[in-house]
């Protein structure tokens, strides 16, 4: 199909991940950016803006105060330098902030860049905290009521189990039909040389045997702890056709926050703020859900896929677990989710995992788990640094075409 | 090192906004902030959305039943730690209070066997002399 709107292209692409890279963040980052850089086929000297689009923003590691920005580190003569970050929406975050750069003509060419060392921080010297990476402290908002326990939980488990056991309570979902989730993802990921848990197949009778983490959470519910880095490059659709790689255009984007109706409204806790995202995201687009070819979904939790693919329309509220378990989302199914093996089996770093595999599925450049003819891609986030028991207020929706 | 999680909370921590629902603790009173117009309460506290040119002076903290009913549930089998490993596995809980908001916490001791959406649940206070404060944790009902 024609796309609507396409002013705007991804034109570089850098990702890699593993596990003890023993690297800090920032390094990590710079690296993802160079990469992206040489993969557009420009050179440092073109790329005039950059953007630090990071997951969370002073809490974490190397990730606000007094620290050294990865343009600096890599030696890019931008003429701007800005950090954005609210959980995992911060790609998406990243693109409208550089999309309006370039409108403006602030830049020609602009980098967008993430990295964590999130497994060399769980299991170096910064895993000793006794109650793990609390954010606590004066002027952060804290409630104090985090410290109940909360903050011990491994993973982030502990904020998140609670919408899972809401979802099984009003709709019946199983601890099976996450394990039909998880098993959807992993059969991605062995697709995918490059995934962390690639070469590992599972079954639902694995997932149920792994440990429990936070009940009603398996420790196969929870995505990865990875070392990793992304980094695109944005531009203009008439500089994009002079590079090397196809462009990959920014068709829609979308945010929806129901933090304005959080705690008092009960239904948040088995949806996302999916519709209005969704709503500005098609719009601008010009798409129907039947034209996205796949979906690269935020997945901290194997109830968030469900959660997702039931509020954008794939199935109706509350038969997500069924989908899934019907392998609808597998290799092979109705719609393919998170082609990479998503967070949960290709490696972790908020909303750019879905989005770099977006672009590899546009570009054709999936191998194995190529999804034929792929043309329209939906990415999504979750984020927001929402006190407990909040979930995760915002969610971002990008639709790239190409 | 033994590690207390209790003596780790401390007012440091806390946002100028919270200080009076912690303060209400310490006097075994369990505090929401309530709007002064329609009465409804609210978790932590916000402005009432029901009234256009609600001020923060229309809201004000008041003593609640400290009751309600479990909305949502998980229970805690790992930690990031060994020094709470001895309490595990533990509850943590939604609590849909009676007065309406939902409020996040713990069930004290080890989680019971058969939690279950619905169950009623009540405050139960924990007094810490090392750091002054009370902790709000839930208990169910008997």
């Amino acid at each position: 199909m024609a796309a609507a709107n396409q002013k705007f292209a991804i034109v570089g692409l850098g990702q890699f991940n593993g596990r003890g890279l023993a690297k800090s963040a920032r390094t990590l980052q710079a690296e993802a950016a160079r990469l992206a850089i040489a993969d557009a086929g420009l050179d440092k000297k073109d790329i005039d803006g950059a953007i630090n689009g990071l997951g969370v923003g002073g809490s974490m590691p190397g990730g606000g105060g007094w620290v050294d920005s990865f343009s600096r580190v890599l030696g890019l003569p931008t003429k701007f330098y800005w950090t954005v970050a609210r959980g995992g929406t911060a790609s998406i975050i990243g693109i409208v902030a550089a999309t309006r750069a370039l409108e403006l003509g602030l830049a020609d060419y602009v980098v967008v860049a993430c990295a964590e060392a999130a497994w060399s921080n769980s299991h170096g010297k910064l895993a000793t905290s006794p109650l793990g990476r609390g954010r606590a402290g004066r002027g952060n908002y804290s409630l104090g009521t985090e410290m109940l326990g909360f903050s011990a939980a491994q993973t982030a488990a502990g904020l998140h189990g609670f919408f899972a056991t809401r979802h099984m309570h009003e709709y019946g979902t199983t601890s099976e039909h996450f394990g039909a989730v998880a098993v959807s993802c992993r059969e991605w990921a062995n697709l995918n040389p490059t995934a962390q848990m690639h070469g590992r197949p599972i079954t639902v009778e694995d997932h149920q045997n792994s440990p429990m983490i936070v009940e009603p959470y398996h420790l196969l519910d929870c995505c990865l702890e990875s070392d990793a880095g992304v980094a695109i490059v944005l531009t203009t659709a008439e500089r994009a056709k002079e590079l090397k790689k196809p462009p990959v255009y920014v068709m829609g984007l979308g945010f929806g926050d129901h933090a304005r109706q959080q705690w008092w409204d009960k239904t948040n806790y088995t949806q996302l703020d999916v519709a209005p995202a969704k709503e500005a995201a098609f719009k601008q687009a010009g798409i129907q859900l039947e034209d996205i070819d796949c979906a690269q979904f935020y997945d901290c939790f194997t109830a968030e896929v469900v959660f997702q693919i039931e509020d954008y329309g794939w199935c109706k509220k509350g038969q997500g677990g069924p989908f899934a378990a019907e392998g609808a989302m597998a290799p092979g199914g109705i719609i393919p989710v998170n082609t990479g093996g998503g967070m949960l089996s290709g490696y972790y770093l908020f909303d750019y995992t879905g989005l770099a595999e977006a672009v590899v599925q546009l570009r054709g450049e999936g191998g194995a788990r190529q999804v034929k003819d792929a043309e329209i891609a939906l990415v999504t986030g979750h984020g927001g640094e929402m006190v407990i028991p909040g979930m995760c207020s915002t969610h971002a929706c990008a639709i790239l075409g190409r | 090192m033994a590690m207390n999680w209790r003596q780790t909370v401390v007012p440091d921590m806390f946002d100028n906004d919270i200080v009076p629902f912690w303060n209400g603790l310490k006097q075994h009173k369990f505090m929401l902030s309530r709007c002064r117009h329609c009465g409804a309460h609210y978790w932590p506290m916000a402005l009432c959305p029901k009234h256009e040119d609600n001020t923060f002076d229309d809201m004000e903290w008041t003593p609640t039943s400290g009751r309600g009913k479990i909305f949502a549930w998980e229970v805690v089998h790992k930690v990031k730690t060994p020094a709470i490993e001895h309490e595990l596995p533990y509850a943590l809980v939604l609590v849909e209070l009676d007065e309406g908001p939902i409020f996040a916490t713990r069930l004290a001791g080890r989680s019971p066997p058969g939690l279950t959406i619905g169950l009623p649940v009540e405050i139960a206070y924990e007094d810490v002399p090392e750091t002054g404060l009370t902790l709000p944790l839930f208990k169910l009902s008997t």
